[in-house]
């Protein structure tokens, strides 16, 4: 009996398993409190100074933002697809899952590239005033955890050759990815869709 | 006895569509006047996170210490914003 069939006959226990590793976990939640503390900052900012917030989200780019909450979305579940493939020892069905996981996150960091070079032409920056600090601080933080995000998901890719059995760093990679998934899931409605 | 892993992919599927959905409904939600009804966005929030947390990061069957913490967090964060969006109005 593999190490993944002992995983999946837990998991089809009633015994509870966290998936991945639990570190990662921990890392998780430290990356989800300093973003709600900048939520919550955002939010405060603009209680005190409202027409100015109103103003900044009006230069934005909702069908952007909207495209960029698909995108994050569908890789989201390619990933957790890729994941179940992986644990079956698919291999093929892994690395394809992975692929369109990959691509669905390219396709938000050029979106997200295109926006800021769309404002920038427009002549705001991160000096402009607080809301575009705050959005650019927050957004940019954002991005490099796509990055990040893409560059782990590119070496499962590489570890995704063999019917091998890294499924704990397949779930670890794969709760990091829904993270900054839900941290875009909170960001979009406050950015792009409360306006009044 | 049906494939567990089947099952969760199936499972995925529906919270794709889920999430799909809440997201185009709150996109639409930008163009009302009401601030009350624009605060609905923050309650889709608390769904579509907890879709992600239940479903693509298995917290169905995780220990219920990380259940709670995750979806303590998907509650509070979105309340918070919503009341201070509220009060400020």
């Amino acid at each position: 009996m593999t190490n993944d069939s002992i995983v999946a006959t837990i998991k089809s226990s009633p015994v509870r398993v966290l998936t991945g590793d639990v570190a990662m976990w921990f890392l998780v939640l430290a990356e989800l409190t300093v973003f709600a503390i900048l939520f919550i900052c955002f939010a405060v900012a603009r209680a005190f100074n409202q027409p100015l917030f109103v103003e900044g989200q009006a230069q934005l780019h909702p069908t952007l933002g909207l495209i960029n909450t698909l995108a994050l979305i569908f890789s989201s579940f390619w990933l957790a697809l890729a994941i179940n493939y992986y644990r079956q020892q698919q291999v093929r069905s892994t690395q394809i899952t992975l692929v369109l996981s990959i691509l669905c996150a390219v396709v938000y960091m050029v979106v997200k590239y295109h926006e800021y070079q769309l404002l920038w032409q427009a002549g705001f920056s991160v000096t402009t005033n607080t809301f575009f600090t705050l959005y650019f601080f927050i957004t940019l933080f954002h991005y490099l955890h796509v990055i990040a995000g893409v560059l782990l998901i590119i070496y499962l890719f590489t570890k995704a050759t063999t019917a091998t059995t890294h499924s704990n760093l397949y779930e670890s990679i794969g709760v990091y990815w829904h993270a900054v998934d839900i941290i875009w899931i909170i960001l979009f409605p406050i950015l792009y869709v409360i306006s009044q | 006895m049906n494939n567990p892993d089947k099952q969760s992919q199936q499972r995925n599927l529906v919270a794709l569509l889920a999430l799909l959905l809440l997201t185009v409904l709150s996109a639409n939600i930008r163009y009302t006047e009401s601030l009350s009804l624009s605060l609905l966005a923050l309650l889709f929030v608390v769904f579509k996170a907890w879709f992600v947390t239940h479903y693509f990061m298995e917290l169905s069957h995780a220990p219920s210490l990380w259940c709670n913490l995750l979806f303590s967090y998907i509650v509070i964060i979105p309340s918070v914003l919503g009341i201070i969006y509220y009060v400020a109005r």
